[in-house]
């Protein structure tokens, strides 16, 4: 039978990790992440995990990474400078393919900014923050519900593609509490990483023979190979030809791109026929949502489109809506990040995008929304 | 039911934050609302002031906030000082008279309770206030029935203190049919 209990989305995160499977967790506590860290120590020992509190945030996804290369599902969790500090990391992750999960609870910055308030600031960090030509899978979740089912998902796709996701919630969503709907532990889909099925001898831990996702195996069962950070071939070697890079560089984002039908999760509400539609994502979302509805009570036609996973960004859907819709309302917790993506979605077609945003710690309320879809509308 | 905004106040270590979640379990998992839980996080320290909230509603919650609540608990003069302007026309305060002193007498919808009285009666210690807050809140409002809050003490409380607790929240239902019965 399932079982509904009160809990916070960073209670959700590691109820929910547990459940996929997450066996090792390393991180720096860091507000308003601190009570995922706080859970998963008291957690993971129950269930035969290892907690290690590192000296800082870089350790805390090193070892994270490390776990993982020995075949154990491994998260860390943390919040802005924290995420700052991880971005190294998080590209190593993503060239050496290894699964990892890390969350993000925003908060306000730049640097140390406000800790104990909300903000959506980090969404392009989770994108480009790391260097290089690369893809990344982010899930923004908007209820503690989502945050449960998402943190599955985020454990999932991560075994699934070799490939570090990120979860991004934010101080509201991080310490509010709501009631969640557990299932029978059974009941969800854990997806775990294929390991090779050849002898250790002809193992190669980048062999494309087996498409865009090669096997991994774990350390410390007799398979021996190299993971580096640098351009590599097949058996995980050093290469700087050429060749050899691009074809690397083009499976690392066919990987992700070519299965993003997979993982493409969105909401959307009254699209149809709206004469504008609002974009927004995180807590966000939820006042978007009170605000379209009081808008059509107005008889304002109003839409919402609300992303779940936000990168990759779902320019395809944004473009198909904005052949229905004149308008596109951008309203997030920054100076204006995912707007921008909206535009490039809409490239080529006739419809405005505006934008409302603030990065003051505030959440943005219903009625600054309506009032923002008033002013559009110019009703 | 409507939605119902519920907004606890008082000094770090009154156990704001535990009556919240009690609250809210009685609401939420007790009685099948949804709900909403949230707390200012940060500079809260014992003795600083302390604020928790509790969304209650039949339909889904989007509005994440309260502007003005439906039920104001104010177990601190400070907590009155900051909060009691946030309270809806048709609202209810509570307010623990030992504490708050300076309040608009006049104002019908403050209704003072000796709660931390009560708390060193019951006790001989003001530990008791919250619980005998929320047993007050549980019959002045009746968002949720006394067997729903009841399971929720029992549930959300350290085990060797379940009794006493219960006898709080009690305390508070009683005081509440004496001074107001025509609330009850």
């Amino acid at each position: 039978m399932s079982i509904i209990e009160l809990m916070s989305g960073n209670d959700a995160v590691v109820k929910a990790a547990i459940i996929a499977g997450c066996r090792f967790y390393a991180g720096y506590p860091i507000t308003p992440s601190s009570e995922i860290a706080e859970g998963m120590a008291k957690e993971l020992p129950k269930v035969g995990g290892k907690f290690i509190q590192m000296e800082d945030e870089i350790g805390g996804i090193g070892a994270a990474i490390g776990a993982s290369l020995t075949g154990v599902k491994s998260m860390t969790a943390t919040s802005g400078p924290g995420f700052s500090l991880k971005q190294e990391h998080i590209g190593f992750a993503i060239m050496g393919e290894i699964p990892i999960v890390i969350v993000n609870a925003m908060r306000g910055g730049p640097s140390t900014g406000m800790p104990t308030y909300p903000s959506q600031g980090d969404v392009m960090q989770a994108r480009w923050g790391t260097h290089g030509d690369h893809q990344i899978i982010a899930f923004v979740p908007s209820s503690v519900q989502e945050t449960f089912e998402f943190t599955i998902k985020a454990f999932n796709y991560s075994e699934m593609y070799r490939t570090p996701v990120i979860l991004l919630t934010d101080e509201i969503i991080a310490h509010m509490r709501e009631k969640v709907v557990i299932n029978e532990v059974e009941k969800y889909k854990i997806i775990d990483r294929m390991k090779p099925s050849e002898k250790p001898e002809g193992y190669k831990p980048f062999d494309t023979k087996h498409g865009l996702v090669p096997p991994l195996a774990p350390y410390g069962e007799g398979y021996r190979f190299h993971i580096t950070g640098l351009t590599h071939d097949q058996t995980g070697f050093p290469t700087t030809n050429h060749e050899i890079v691009q074809k690397l560089q083009q499976r690392l984002q066919d990987k992700i791109l070519k299965n993003f039908k997979n993982f493409e999760f969105y909401e959307e509400r009254m699209v149809e026929d709206a004469d504008i539609i609002v974009v927004a994502y995180g807590s966000v979302a939820r006042s978007a949502m009170r605000a379209i509805k009081d808008a059509r009570k107005d008889n304002i036609k109003v839409g919402l489109f609300r992303p779940i996973t936000l990168w990759p960004f779902n320019y395809k859907r944004i473009k198909e809506l904005s052949k229905k819709s004149k308008n596109f309302l951008a309203v997030e917790m920054n100076m204006g990040q995912i707007v921008g993506e909206v535009e490039r979605a809409v490239k080529g077609v006739k419809t405005k995008v505006e934008f409302l945003g603030k990065a003051n710690g505030e959440l943005i309320s219903p009625t600054e929304i309506f009032s923002k879809i008033r002013e559009v509308m110019n009703v | 039911m409507r939605r119902a905004e519920i907004r606890l106040a008082g000094s770090g270590g009154q156990g704001i934050i535990l009556a919240a979640k009690v609250i809210a379990e009685a609401a939420g998992i007790f009685s099948n609302y949804n709900v909403l839980q949230s707390q200012i996080y940060g500079a809260a320290a014992r003795g600083e002031l302390s604020k928790a909230d509790v969304i209650i509603d039949e339909g889904d919650i989007y509005t994440l906030e309260i502007s003005a609540a439906d039920i104001l608990l104010s177990l601190s003069q400070e907590a009155y000082d900051k909060y009691s302007k946030e309270l809806k026309e048709d609202g209810k305060m509570i307010i623990d008279s030992f504490y708050v002193k300076n309040y608009d007498q006049l104002d019908k919808r403050i209704y003072p309770f000796p709660i931390s009285e009560l708390s060193k009666q019951l006790a001989n210690s003001e530990l008791f206030s919250n619980m005998i807050s929320v047993g007050i809140i549980t019959q002045m409002t009746k968002y949720f029935s006394e067997e729903s809050i009841l399971k929720s003490v029992e549930k959300n409380v350290p085990k060797n203190f379940v009794e006493m607790n219960i006898k709080a929240v009690k305390i508070g239902f009683e005081k509440v049919a004496e001074k107001y019965p025509n609330i009850c």
